[in-house]
């Protein structure tokens, strides 16, 4: 009797405490809902670019779906692939820090991205930056054609963002070795495939140009990757690669840096 | 006032004889290394995937899935919905430079009462009630309680008093024991860590004026006591149920049919708005503390509480009623 009775004080009184002290946590959870008050908050030390390590390849990818690896069924994309060859070649492991290329993304949008604080943390972090972008601008994507005069008219504006792009990957960066992967013409085929490779070809030009500015960034054409068998290299979209061509591109990429 | 103290007490160390509260516990120091080890092995895999320990890195790796899956045609609306919502609110944690999930003991048993409280917590409350008056009955044992010279409503008061006591138990058990286990791997600290507060969901966007600062401890006091309030409301449907049935299998089957229905109607429902009135759809009070986006349109915290409450207090109501007017004999 006297055990239980002892044994009775103690649940009693413990849960009757974790009770008040529950029913009080449940009474501040309301009244910080319901009534948040907004406090300040400090702002950490993210500005600082921790400092590149030599003993490994830090890899960023930013740009569109060609960087995202849209169509290839493994989901590697050539950041994967580049990743698989690069490793031996370097003799380092080849990291991929982030991969923050969005389907679909054009140039304006990229610049907005660049804007977010995560993604400039992230640049900073890199070693190589691998992109990809411009094609969303040019080619009205959902259409079977490609109307070249349109891809002429867009072309100064997009150059003119890229421009601003680069020169804000070189703020973010500058010692990160920058692969610009150039664009090639899925439309090749087509009637007036002619005519579209000529404006593709156009836009890589004047992008390496660009480039040229900038002694880390460099172009890696991909153009001539996709000029015979191209049904071959293209996935069930006829727009983006399929494996075989992002192993392709992503081997293109080794061979720059070997 | 002194019959019903010693009810209450006759009634608390009844409840301890019958071990229940062992067998949850025992079901929490069993289940809790299943999923600190899962944790680890997520951990792990993220650090694997992007060769850095940086959480900034990782949070903005997690932005952009969610970006792209957001951009995707094949995605429905509401899911983009909740997309844009999280990395709105992953964008503000790394705005502020605060880490969202700092792999400690701390974030780990916040994180296990976060997917607790729907499905994981109810369940041991239901073990806890659902034969709390039933099982008197069918042993004949309520005979000897309702033949003392004490009024039956001070019996069901004592019962109520009793559960309450236990679900307070309880929830302080999953935290302590969440904290204990996953600090072996996790380390013990982080009760200071910040945590971001105040998000506020306004359609599709999320609205950060309210934003604020708490410490983890904060945290985790509102988070528990919010599931706290709900699993008492659990615990008085259940004891309903355990006054109108008499078989300890069918009110722990009613119980169960409720609680796992509420779990699918809050992953289906978004079209059906009637569905926000039923008590099940509303257990997830979390959510409105960590800014979640509601499973449907109009529901806020204020709305749920008072769902939950009007249930809760119907159903005090039909039991009380009940048992007093049963016929025992």
């Amino acid at each position: 009797m006297q055990r239980s009775r002892n044994l009775w004080l103690v649940i009693g009184l413990f849960s009757l405490v974790v009770t008040l002290l529950l029913a009080g946590g449940f009474g501040y959870a309301i009244k910080d809902i319901l009534y948040p008050q907004a406090s300040p908050i400090l702002s950490g030390p993210v500005g600082n670019s921790a400092p590149l390590k030599a003993d490994k390849v830090q890899l960023v990818g930013i740009g569109d779906s060609l960087t995202k690896g849209t169509g290839d069924e493994t989901g590697k994309g050539y950041i994967g692939y580049v990743k698989e060859y690069l490793e031996p070649v370097v003799g380092q492991p080849v990291n991929v820090i982030g991969n923050m290329a969005v389907g679909g993304h054009r140039t304006d949008q990229l610049l907005e991205l660049l804007e977010q604080k995560g993604v400039r943390y992230t640049l900073r972090q890199a070693n190589m930056i691998v992109l990809t972008i411009g094609g969303n601008d040019l080619f009205n994507l959902g259409q079977d054609e490609v109307d070249v005069s349109v891809i002429e008219q867009r072309m100064p504006d997009a150059l003119k963002r890229l421009e601003t792009i680069l020169a804000t990957v070189n703020e973010l960066n500058p010692k990160a070795e920058l692969y610009y992967v150039g664009l090639y013409n899925p439309f090749a085929e087509l009637d007036n495939g002619a005519q579209s490779s000529l404006a593709v070809q156009q836009w890589n030009a004047a992008v390496f140009a660009l480039l040229n500015q900038y002694p880390q960034m460099t172009f890696v054409p991909s153009y001539d990757l996709f000029t015979k068998n191209l049904k071959e290299y293209l996935s069930a979209d006829q727009f983006h690669p399929n494996q075989m061509g992002y192993e392709r591109i992503a081997k293109r990429i080794v061979q720059v840096i070997e | 006032m002194n019959s019903l103290f010693s009810l209450v007490q006759n009634e608390t160390l009844k409840m301890w004889y019958k071990k229940r509260f062992f067998v949850i516990l025992i079901i929490l120091a069993i289940l809790i290394p299943i999923f600190t080890f899962a944790q680890m092995k997520v951990a792990q895999n993220v650090r694997a995937q992007l060769g850095t320990d940086d959480w900034r890195v990782a949070v903005q790796q997690q932005i952009s899935d969610y970006t792209n899956r957001m951009s995707s045609s094949r995605v429905p609306e509401e899911w983009k919905k909740w997309f844009r919502v999280t990395v709105q609110q992953l964008q503000y944690y790394l705005e502020k430079d605060i880490d969202p999930t700092a792999p400690n003991a701390v974030t780990f048993a916040r994180e296990f009462m976060e997917n607790s409280v729907t499905l994981f917590l109810p369940l041991l409350v239901v073990i806890l009630a659902a034969d709390i008056v039933s099982s008197e009955l069918s042993s004949g044992t309520i005979k000897l309680l309702v033949s003392r010279p004490v009024s039956r409503w001070k019996i069901l008061l004592s019962k109520l008093v009793t559960l309450i006591f236990y679900i307070s138990l309880t929830v302080l058990a999953v935290l302590l024991l969440a904290y204990l286990i996953s600090g072996v791997l996790f380390g013990y600290g982080g009760w200071n860590a910040p945590v971001l507060v105040g998000f506020q969901v306004v359609g599709s966007d999320v609205d950060t004026s309210n934003v604020h600062v708490v410490a983890s401890w904060q945290y985790i006091l509102m988070e528990f006591g919010l599931a706290w309030f709900s699993a008492i409301c659990v615990g008085i449907m259940a004891m309903m149920v355990s006054v109108l049935v008499r078989s300890a299998a069918v009110s722990m089957g009613i119980m169960l049919a409720a609680i796992i229905s509420g779990v699918i109607l809050a992953n289906m429902v978004q079209s059906w708005e009637e569905a926000k009135y039923f008590f099940m759809v509303n257990l997830n009070l979390i959510q409105y503390l960590s800014g979640e986006n509601p499973p449907i349109a109009g529901m806020d915290l204020t709305f749920s509480l008072v769902v939950l409450s009007v249930w809760s207090l119907i159903a005090l109501a039909i039991s009380f009623r009940v048992f007093t007017k049963q016929d025992i004999y």
